[in-house]
This record gives C-alpha cells, sequence and structure tokens, in this order.
C-alpha cells in the first residue's frame, strides 16, 4: 500500500471519528471538537489529492480551511458560554425547552 | 521603480470593476457598520443608517448596470453574469427589509447594534456565494454567511430557546458545511480541479458522462450541504427548533434572504455542471425525485398538525423546498425545459421572499415582549382588533397557499409547468396534492384570525413600528402587483 493510499484512510477516518463525536457525545465541547477534526481531516484529503495530483493548489486552500476553522470555534465558543448561561450546563441533555 | 510595478494590482480592471461592485458596496458596509455600531449614543440609528445606504448603493449598482454576458475574475473564483446579478440583489433587498423590520424590536428586546454588522456580512457570503465557480470559495463564502447567521440566531440573549437553537443551528450547520467540504476534496481529487467548470471538462472528457464511484461520491457529499441549507427531507430536523427558537425578524431573515442564497447557488452549481451536454445520472434523478416527494409530503402532513406560528411557517417552507426542488429536476432533464425551469426557479424565490418577508414583518409586530413564540390562540380576533393587518397577512398567507391573483400562484404555476414540460407528470400531482394539503396550513390562521371569539387572557397588542409598517404594505403592494403582472418578473435571467 502507497503512503497516499495510508493517508486517504487516515482523513476517512479522522472524518468518521469527527462526525461519530458529533453524533454519539452530549458534551457540547467534544461536539466542537468533532467539529474541528472533521476540518481537519478535509485538509489532509485535500493535501494528499495534490500531492498526488502534483499541484499547489490543492495545498493552498488548506490555509483558507484553517482560518475559517478557526473562526468557527470561536463563534462555537461563544455560543456555548451564552447556552451556559441561559441553562446553567453544556450537555446537549439540559437544553430542551424548543421540543416541549 | 514606481509603485504600481512594485505592487502589481491589475489583476482586476475595467469592467470587472463593475461586477465586483455589489460586493464591494456590501464589504465596505460591513466594517463600517461594525466600527460604527460602537459608537456610544445612536450606535444602533447610524449602523442601520450605514446598512441602508450600503444596501442601496449595491442595489443600484446591478439596476444601472445589467450585463448579459459572463465576468470571470481569477479564473472563476467570482463570476458576475444576470443569475449573480438577480440573486445578489434578492440577497441585499432581503438583508435590507430584515434590518427594517427590526426597528423597534430590536431595542424592546436588547438586542445589541451588531445585529446590522451581523446581517451585513451575511449578504456578503450570500453575494459572494451566488457569484462563484470555485468549491472552496464557495465554501468560504457559505461560511462567511452562516457564521453570521449563528450569531444572529443566539442574539436574543435572554432568551432560553435562542440560546438552544444557536446551539442546534451550530452544531448541526457545522456539520454540514464539513461534510460539503469533503465532498469538494473528493471532486477535486477526482478531476483534478476546484472550478466547476474544470471538473464539468473533466467530466465529459474522462467518463463521458457516466461517472464512477469517487466522483459520485463527491457529488453526493457536496449536495448533503446543499440540501441542508435549503431544508430538504433528510436534513430539515434543525428548521423547525431553530426557526421557532431565533427572535422573529431574524427568522424572517433566515427564511428569505439565506433560503435565497442557497437556492441561487444551488442553481450555478446545476447550470454550471449538469445542464447540456453532460446527461444526468439516472440514480440521481431517482434520489432527487425521493428527496422531493418526501419533502413534499412530509411538510405538507406534519405542517398541518402545528399550533404554534413560527413552527407553521417553517413546516411551510418545508413543502416550498419541495417545490423548487422539483423546478430543478425538471432543469436536470434537460433539454427545452431547462431553460424555462431556470427562470420559473428564479421567479418564485422573489416570490416567496416577498410573501415570507411580508408575513414575518406582520408576526414582529404582534410578537409579545421576552416570549415571541406565538400561539395560534394569540391569534383570535385580530381580524376585528387590527383589520388592516389581519387583511395583509392573509393576503400573505393566501399567496403561500397559491390562490390565483397573488404571486405564490404564479410562482407555483410556473414550476409546474416546466415539470410537466420535462415529464415528471406523476411528481406534479404528488405537489399539487401537497399544495392542496398544505393549503390547510396557511387556512387555519386565516380562521383564527376572523371567526373565532377572541379570551382576553390571549390578546396580544400588536407593537406600532414604522419600519415593520413599511415592509408590510411594500410586500402587499408587490404580492398583488406579482400576481397581476407575473410576466415582469419571469423572465429575468
Amino acid at each position: 500500500m502507497n503512503s497516499g493510499t495510508i493517508l486517504h484512510i487516515l482523513s476517512a477516518y479522522l472524518f468518521s471519528m469527527g462526525l461519530l463525536a458529533l453524533i454519539l457525545r452530549r458534551n457540547t465541547i467534544v461536539m466542537l471538537m468533532g467539529i474541528e477534526l472533521m476540518l481537519n481531516a478535509v485538509n489532509l484529503s485535500f493535501v494528499t489529492f495534490a500531492r498526488e495530483l502534483s499541484q499547489l493548489n490543492g495545498q493552498v486552500q488548506v490555509f483558507f480551511i484553517i482560518t475559517i476553522a478557526a473562526a468557527e470555534s470561536a463563534v462555537g465558543l461563544s455560543i456555548l458560554i451564552n447556552v451556559y448561561r441561559n441553562f446553567g450546563s453544556i450537555k446537549t441533555d439540559r437544553t430542551t425547552v424548543l421540543r416541549s | 521603480m514606481s509603485f504600481s510595478s512594485m505592487f502589481p494590482m491589475n489583476f482586476i480592471e475595467g469592467q470587472q470593476w463593475l461586477g465586483i461592485l455589489p460586493l464591494f458596496c456590501m464589504t465596505l458596509t460591513a466594517i463600517a457598520t461594525l466600527l460604527l455600531s460602537a459608537l456610544r449614543h445612536q450606535g444602533r440609528a447610524v449602523a442601520f443608517a450605514m446598512l441602508l445606504i450600503g444596501s442601496i448603493a449595491a442595489v443600484a449598482s446591478t439596476v444601472v448596470f445589467p450585463f448579459q454576458d459572463t465576468i470571470v475574475i481569477l479564473d472563476g473564483v467570482l463570476v458576475f453574469d444576470r443569475l449573480s446579478q438577480v440573486f445578489s440583489a434578492i440577497c441585499v433587498l432581503a438583508g435590507l427589509a430584515a434590518a427594517l423590520m427590526t426597528l423597534g424590536f430590536d431595542e424592546r428586546e436588547e438586542l445589541q447594534p451588531e445585529y446590522f454588522t451581523l446581517i451585513a456580512f451575511a449578504v456578503v457570503g450570500m453575494v459572494a456565494m451566488v457569484s462563484t465557480r470555485n468549491l472552496v470559495f464557495f465554501f468560504i463564502s457559505l461560511e462567511l454567511m452562516s457564521l453570521a447567521v449563528y450569531v444572529l440566531v443566539s442574539m436574543h440573549r435572554q432568551s432560553p430557546m435562542a440560546a438552544e437553537a444557536g446551539l442546534k443551528y451550530f452544531l448541526l450547520g457545522g456539520a454540514a458545511s464539513a461534510v460539503l467540504l469533503y465532498g469538494a476534496s473528493i471532486l477535486y481529487g477526482a478531476t483534478g480541479s476546484l472550478d466547476v467548470t474544470g471538473i464539468r471538462e473533466a467530466f465529459q472528457s474522462q467518463w463521458n458522462g457516466h461517472l464512477p464511484l469517487l466522483p459520485l461520491v463527491g457529488l453526493g457529499l457536496f449536495s448533503v450541504g446543499f440540501l441542508f441549507k435549503i431544508g430538504a427531507f433528510p436534513f430539515h430536523v434543525w428548521i423547525p427548533d431553530v426557526y421557532t427558537g431565533a427572535a422573529t425578524p431574524v427568522t424572517g431573515f433566515m427564511i428569505s434572504a439565506v433560503k435565497a442564497a442557497a437556492t441561487g447557488a444551488l442553481l450555478r452549481m446545476c447550470l454550471e455542471l449538469f445542464v447540456g451536454p453532460v446527461s444526468t445520472e439516472p440514480t440521481l434523478v431517482v434520489i432527487i425525485s425521493a428527496i422531493t416527494v418526501a419533502t413534499l409530503l412530509f411538510g405538507s402532513f406534519v405542517g398541518v398538525r402545528q399550533t404554534r406560528l413560527k413552527r407553521i411557517f417553517a413546516y411551510s417552507t418545508i413543502v416550498h423546498t419541495g417545490y423548487v426542488l422539483l423546478g430543478f429536476l425538471a432543469l436536470l432533464g434537460g433539454g427545452e425545459g431547462a431553460k424555462d425551469a431556470a427562470s420559473s426557479i428564479v421567479s418564485y424565490t422573489i416570490f416567496y421572499v416577498v410573501m415570507n418577508l411580508g408575513a414575518f414583518a406582520v408576526l414582529t409586530m404582534i410578537s409579545p415582549k421576552d416570549n415571541d413564540d406565538l400561539t395560534l390562540d394569540q391569534l383570535t380576533g385580530l381580524g376585528r382588533r387590527r383589520p388592516m393587518l389581519a387583511f395583509a397577512m392573509s393576503v400573505f398567507l393566501l399567496s403561500m397557499a397559491g390562490i390565483p391573483p397573488t404571486a405564490g400562484f404564479f410562482g407555483k404555476y410556473y414550476l409546474f409547468s416546466a415539470a410537466l414540460s420535462s415529464g415528471y407528470v406523476w411528481l406534479t400531482i404528488v405537489a399539487a396534492l401537497a399544495s392542496v394539503v398544505s393549503a390547510v396550513i396557511y387556512l387555519r390562521p386565516m380562521v383564527y384570525m376572523y371567526m373565532k371569539e377572541s379570551e382576553e387572557s390571549f390578546q396580544v397588542v400588536p407593537a406600532i413600528w414604522l419600519g415593520s409598517n413599511i415592509i408590510v404594505v411594500l410586500s402587499l403592494f408587490l404580492t398583488v402587483m406579482m400576481g397581476l403582472l407575473p410576466a415582469w418578473f419571469s423572465n429575468l435571467l
């Protein structure tokens, strides 16, 4: 197995772990980390594809994605603070006023 | 050595400035409102005035310089044509309308003056989103829009419902955009291009239109992000909760501008990727048909049972997504119907935005303080207490139901006839059935407004806000006028 295949499998694995963290966990900090993990898996996949295609184009996109990921976690953490102020907890099983 | 030779700035020149003008106006506006909203006194008014000026300038630049040919900047990172002009104007105007209907509401509910900044940044994201061919730039503009809207939803800080809605929207939206980006990455790996035209060429030259598994997976993951934003069936779960929890004008903004931007971007991607010589995969058509039917039936049958007004509109928007998807099916069918389908999607989006903005301006005015989750009971007797407001609301509801002399009827009529001419007879019958069932959704609030006896305990006192009133009157006028002269709006492309 060449290194490209291994990297693709690794990025798909990381992406699924991020998605699973988002689906299975109840702690919103871990869910936020899941989203970040998914974005980083995509970064890895972009770089691997760019290396296989021997293009620079795909590697440059990673910088944009890192920026977006940082902005997203900043917004996410401030939303979590807002949730904590209203509910006194950041577990998703406490935030259930909309379902009633 | 001169400055211009040291820093060559000639990547935008001549006519390209004309194309980039709306985006430029809105970006400047967003930054200026961010600075001005920090003023100690009158920050809110100054920020709104800035947003008003910038939006009018952006719309004026699309109206004054309409162009038929395509202006391409940086190899398709930005593309300006008729489609992007029309959708930019829709999004800018819808953002301005949402800001206008918030005046008064924001002071009562103590929203921060940065509200207008966030609307401006979201609109920048939308304008960029409908005018790009590049997958990663599309993701960046999608996130620019979404991050602003996540904050807008949570902005109603004293309400636990808004906090929960913001959290749900953020987590699900973040996951959806990550999935979309993974799809973009796989498409890039399969075709060697991030540009939609390059991907289309690769589809044609490498596989002659019949795609193997890798690009299909990429396309599928990429579409998940789109289906999430427009709220199609398996990805609609966030819509009722988020629309209920957000402050009423914010819901109005999401239901009109965010939907319109996602529809516009999807239309661009479909037009650039599929329409024309590339034959659409039969499996793709089957999958989209199944999603359309599920969206239509789910939205109409679950919507009938709702008793809270914002939930009613949330399910109604799911049904409307179903109609739009019908138009997209007709578009993918190709051939003669494709051009009609594209313009029917555009006119439907315009009609839909106008009537929803009107309805949410009315809802904003009748929403009680600190708890703007209205129930149907609170509408009782509105027809007697505020006859004009109730009349306007009835016109918007009738238009959404698709009763003939209003805009909604013609929007639906164009979509259905495009679908019929592309040969989707059974799907059109299902859509007509769904529109009959969903008429009940819209008639129930009217029954409560006019035919129920009002009880003192439930009565809400409508606020008298100038901004919301302006939006109601304008939307009422446009809804009726679009119903009388639909041809003016049906061939904008």
